[in-house]
């Protein structure tokens, strides 16, 4: 059940990424997604492996749940969130933007609290709340350096 | 419980420091092959694979390996990842120099992925790699061959001018 549930957010979040109107190249999308992927996975580790404040599901169902959230569901909701971010769009319109990616992300680590998926043994909301919104912050910079690339020729060599 | 296999700077550390200066000179030294965008492509692909096979397979609930001094996840580790673009890159750069086949891909493929089983041995004997719960060097093989084959997908979009 909760495996289905997070194989179609999962699901809706790459149809979504498929649909909305982009900002950045298909390569540099590619670039984006594997950096903000390494971010996220040691964002994800960190807290959990060395300083023991969160706890994942050992069951298999929660684990692979885990992974999906981890590697596909968070890179994915940055990388639409950034496509549109960097669109030419007004000042209040990015910023509304940027508070919805935090709403979403927060809501589904608040549904694998809900379904067991991890367990928070010394770790709170408000500290998921700095950590996603340093996330978001660090995506915004890592993506306009990506996006600085864009400024050589587009067959530059180092 | 965290595990700890050593505490002092050694082997494992000067093996992993050699690997990533080397790797970031022969790149620099090679980079005028590919744009900036391919190469950075190219050598952030084997980065990512290195953290999430790792960061899926070294942990709990599987948990078949530590990297380096301890089973926690250490600022040494990252570089172990990082050291592992420099591999992907050559991997394209070879491929592309020698202007190899659709028919010779697979071939390429496996030597490739016995090169990596085999420097991994020499990490493993250098004490980067702890093994354990039953896993064994050469259950690394098809997970290369799995990795390899998306870097040859993306080099050929790139090609193709798809990208």
């Amino acid at each position: 059940m909760v495996l289905s549930l997070f194989v179609l957010i999962s699901w809706i979040t790459i149809s979504a990424f498929f649909l909305i109107p982009k900002s950045l190249l298909k390569v540099e999308n590619i670039i984006a997604f594997f950096c903000l992927s390494m971010l996220v996975i040691n964002l994800y580790t960190i807290p959990d492996l060395d300083f023991k404040l969160i706890q994942h599901s050992f069951k298999l169902e929660l684990f692979i749940c885990y992974l999906i959230q981890r590697n596909i569901i968070v890179p994915v909701i940055l990388i639409i969130s950034m496509n549109l971010i960097f669109l030419k769009l007004s000042i209040m319109k990015k910023i509304i933007i940027a508070i919805a990616t935090l709403k979403i992300l927060c809501s589904i680590e608040l549904l694998s609290i809900w379904t067991g998926i991890k367990t928070y043994t010394g770790w709170n909301g408000y500290l998921t709340i700095i950590a996603l919104t340093t996330l978001i912050i660090l995506s915004i910079i890592i993506s306009k350096c990506i996006i600085k690339i864009r400024s050589f020729t587009s067959d530059y060599h180092l | 419980m965290t595990i700890i296999y050593d505490r002092s700077f050694n082997l494992n550390e000067i093996f992993i420091i050699v690997q990533l200066l080397l790797g970031f000179t022969l790149v620099w030294k090679f980079r005028k092959r590919f744009t900036i965008k391919e190469l950075l492509v190219y050598f952030l692909y084997n980065i990512y694979m290195g953290i999430l096979i790792d960061h899926s397979i070294s942990i709990p609930p599987c948990d078949f390996y530590d990297v380096n001094d301890s089973s926690a996840y250490e600022f040494m580790d990252f570089l172990t990842y990082c050291s592992f673009g420099a591999y992907g890159y050559f991997f394209i750069y070879f491929y592309d120099y020698f202007k190899i086949k659709i028919s010779f891909t697979p071939v390429y493929i496996i030597i490739w992925a016995t090169i990596s089983v085999s420097v991994e041995f020499i990490a493993q004997k250098f004490g980067v790699f702890h093994y354990k719960n039953g896993y064994q060097i050469f259950y690394s093989f098809p997970i290369y061959l799995l990795v390899l084959l998306p870097n040859i997908l993306i080099y050929k979009s790139f090609k193709s001018k798809k990208l």
